[in-house]
């Protein structure tokens, strides 16, 4: 199961899991967000909620990331739970995580 | 993406890999037992240990991978040379190995899931871990399952280079690169690692489920190149893989730049960044490359500037190619057993129907085709012959086995016994080996038990203390033969005499050779083991190992001196798919008698029989049992003047099969009978003849126990009792 939340504009929470079973819905809803939301400065993306994340997540996190920075728009993303830190560093993607200060 | 069936196939080869794995470590321990000292057993050992822990891992085989990884541990401590493999360690290392076995054996392909006994586990380890104490440096039960013993891996200064650029198929595969860089990570220390996302479209053209990405990662291991290209082993058809020993010489270097896709300033960066080549070797190297115009290939690069000699080059290219050649042609295929038997039925239809057509091309009287048919038959014997010899497997590794089980038994019973194995290169046909195993391992346990005495025994006889068992295999005349010999005090006749005759077996005026006695043994319920021990002697003895030898359609012998050993010669057929046989007919009926059972044939005088299903007749002196095969199977009588008697042997008994007609001997395709006739007694298979007819194939032995029944109900209404043995 993956959710993507919107609450407010730059505003997005992911939950559930971010997989290969679940990355077409994943890039579809996201690719609407960004379709719909290419004005503002950033985007916000809490990844507490993410429960499961695997090399097919992490490239649709690369290419969404890819597709902001053309755009002009700077991607942050916070409290990113266990298994995304875990992963994200063993691929040494660290700018995807938050900065060390910054963490909450 | 990997739907349930492709999973369980890919589990059920990791199955059939770590089977075939254990029994390696197994017979590497063993050898270890022999020669502690033996670094490429040891070495053996560990990377099997080491590969089932890593595949176990990509299944989430969690039990598995824990426990072979407290084995890999003390392994890996060994072999780093902080201490030996004591008998102790070894003995208990077997139990743990036999444990991971059941683990593998236990797996569901279908669920994936892995029932364990915790408990036995824990002691296993626990006792592994007292063990071990001796050698430093391990403490089994201390690590974590799962933990990394990182600081174990000795870096050896630089760093292993892989690349890696995987095809847009990977992750629709159901393979995640992650896994195999966390796998990785557990050969050594990833010290640099780069994920190169340069084709990675912007969002709005991606398609989620294909891979854009490749890997740059620095490994510090010392592991082989062949252990890292084992890593990659699942997903070889989905990526391209590059890996550079550490320390690999700047040509090297630059020969991986220009083979990745990505501009070389890119993956010059990347080497420059990993601290594998300074930004003066990249930049003076891709000088050089670039200069000479069309870019030729590196070896040419390096003979122009005089470093390599040209003839060197050659060589090594030469060599390359012969290797990746020989890999190419040698490389067995992996067949399921199905198949084979798929394809070997099929042979052995066409062998029918060529038999048909050349009948009735004969018939037609037609020259050439008679010839072309002939043509067809012969190749169709070489496909036959091809076909079978593809079941064909060296018994090597069956008789490998026992020495696991020697090992066992004489620790058990306080010898001192070694096995010798002979003609481990023997072919035989597969389910023949399979069905061997069991009778096997009963005469190689009742030699190590009964055969080979103690040492004080042995003193005495003035043999040496460490007794001889001896495995051998050879072809003999179209059969292949096995032995069992033990160089011990061989069988006793005179106890093998008092107690058939104590058991009704033989008369006791009875005259018997001394081979005959021996052959005592084979009757049924005899079991010469005055103590019932653990290991063999349980009152089911060589009759069981007869039966299923006789099952096999092969006979067993005994050899033995007094006081110098005994040798148990075991005969088989080279395969069970086909038979010769012997074709009789009664009526319109075919029937089959397998050749080797027949002695002779003989002219029925009607006048010595009486007409019954089972009667006698006298053949040389001798009352003959015969079986009326037509009123037997029920049958209409026959009508034929002149009968025939097939006489045959069976063991040591002899009766005669009463029929109308013979018509001599065939080579034929045993195929079994369908579900619906399975329980048929007295019938073993079906046949079909050239000219379409089905023969049926006799049960010989079936047969013989009806006789030997109907023959006891006679006794018992006062009839004199036939001497069933004849001669």
């Amino acid at each position: 199961m993956f959710q993507l939340s919107h609450p407010t504009p730059g505003n997005l929470a992911m939950a559930g899991s971010l997989t290969i079973y679940e990355v077409s819905q994943a890039h579809h809803e996201l690719a609407a967000v960004l379709h719909s939301e290419s004005q503002v400065n950033a985007w916000r993306l809490d990844l507490s909620a993410v429960e499961e994340l695997d090399t097919a997540g992490v490239q649709l996190l690369l290419a969404l990331h890819k597709s902001l920075l053309h755009l002009g728009i700077v991607l942050e993303t916070f409290n990113p739970a266990a298994a995304v830190r875990e992963l994200l560093e063993l691929l040494r993607l660290t700018h995807l995580l938050p900065p060390p200060a910054a963490q909450a | 993406m990997l739907n349930g069936e492709q999973w369980t196939q890919l589990l059920l080869g990791f199955i059939e890999e770590a089977s075939e794995l254990t029994q390696q470590a197994e017979e590497y321990l063993l050898q270890l037992d022999q020669s502690p000292t033996d670094e490429e057993a040891l070495s053996g050992l560990f990377r099997a240990m080491h590969t089932i822990k890593g595949s176990a891992g990509l299944f989430s085989l969690t039990p598995l991978v824990s426990f072979t990884h407290h084995l890999e541990n003390l392994l890996m401590a060994v072999r780093d040379g902080a201490g030996t493999l004591s008998p102790a360690l070894i003995s208990v290392l077997l139990r743990c190995l036999d444990e991971v076995a059941s683990m593998v054996a236990l797996i569901d392909p279908q669920t994936g899931e892995l029932p364990v006994d915790e408990q036995h586990q824990a002691q296993l380890l626990a006792t592994l871990a007292e063990q071990a104490q001796g050698v430093p440096g391990v403490k089994p039960l201390a690590v974590e399952p799962g933990a990394e013993p990182a600081a174990a891996i000795s870096g050896t200064g630089g760093a292993w280079h892989i690349s890696l650029r995987f095809s847009a198929d990977l992750l629709r595969n159901g393979f995640d690169p992650a896994a195999f860089v966390r796998y990785l990570g557990r050969l050594g220390d990833i010290s640099h690692l780069a994920l190169i996302d340069d084709t990675l479209p912007a969002l709005a053209e991606l398609d989620p489920e294909s891979c854009y990405l490749g890997l740059e990662i620095d490994l510090l291991s010392d592991a082989s190149k062949t252990e890292i290209e084992d890593v990659f082993e699942f997903i070889r058809d989905f990526c391209t893989l590059h890996i550079l020993p550490p320390d690999s010489a700047l040509d090297d270097y630059l020969q991986l730049i220009q083979q990745l896709p990505e501009s070389d300033a890119r993956i010059g960066q990347i080497l420059v960044s990993a601290g594998l080549l300074t930004e003066n070797e990249l930049q003076a190297g891709l000088t050089v490359q670039a200069s000479s115009e069309a870019k030729p290939a590196l070896g040419e690069v390096l003979v122009s500037q005089g470093v390599v000699p040209p003839k060197a080059v050659d060589a090594a290219l030469a060599k390359q190619k012969a290797s990746r050649e020989k890999r190419v042609n040698d490389a067995p295929i992996r067949v399921a057993a199905h198949k084979l038997d798929e394809l070997i039925n099929l042979v052995g239809e066409l062998v029918i129907s060529a038999a048909g057509a050349q009948l009735h091309a004969q018939k037609h009287g037609n020259a050439l085709c008679v010839e072309s048919t002939q043509t067809v038959n012969q190749h169709v014997e070489q496909i036959r012959e091809v076909a079978l010899k593809m079941r064909m497997i060296e018994i090597g590794d069956t008789f490998n086995r026992f020495h696991r089980v020697v090992r066992d038994v004489s620790q058990q019973l306080g010898k001192d016994i070694r096995l010798d194995i002979r003609g481990a290169d023997t072919e035989l046909d597969k389910s023949v080996i399979d069905q061997l195993a069991d009778p096997l391992t009963h005469l190689v346990r009742n030699a190590i038990d009964h055969g080979i005495e103690n040492a004080e025994q042995r003193a005495a006889a003035g043999k040496p203390a460490q007794g001889l068992l001896r495995l051998n295999a050879y072809h003999e005349s179209g059969m292949i033969v096995i032995e069992v010999s033990d160089d011990g005090h061989g069988l006793n006749t005179a106890r093998i005499r008092d107690k058939a005759i104590a058991r009704g077996l033989i008369d006791a005026q009875a005259n018997l050779s001394e081979h005959d006695i021996q052959r005592l043994i084979f009757a049924a319920g005899f079991s010469t083991a005055e103590a019932v021990s653990d290991l063999s002697g349980r009152g089911v003895g060589m009759d069981v190992v007869r039966s299923a030898i006789d099952a096999l359609r092969g006979s067993i012998d005994i050899d033995s001196v007094q006081g110098q050993g005994t040798t148990f010669r075991i005969r088989l057929p080279l395969t069970l798919a086909i038979i010769d046989g012997f074709l009789v007919s009664l009526g319109d009926e075919h029937l089959v008698v397998p050749l080797d059972l027949v002695t002779e044939c003989i002219e029925l005088d009607a006048s010595q029989l009486t007409r019954c299903t089972y009667g006698y007749i006298e053949l040389r002196g001798k009352p003959l049992p015969c079986i009326d095969l037509a009123a037997h199977f029920g049958l209409p009588p026959s009508h034929t003047v002149r009968r025939n008697i097939v006489v045959v042997n069976f063991g040591r008994q002899q009766a005669g099969l009463i029929v109308d007609h013979l018509h001599g001997e065939l080579q034929t395709v045993i195929k079994p009978l369908g579900l619906l006739f399975q329980h048929l007694q007295g019938i073993s298979g079906s046949t079909i003849l050239g000219s379409g007819q089905i023969a049926l194939i006799l049960d010989i032995a079936n047969l013989f126990h009806t006789l030997h029944h109907s023959v006891e109900a006679d006794s018992r209404t006062n009839q004199p009792r036939p001497d069933l043995t004849g001669s």
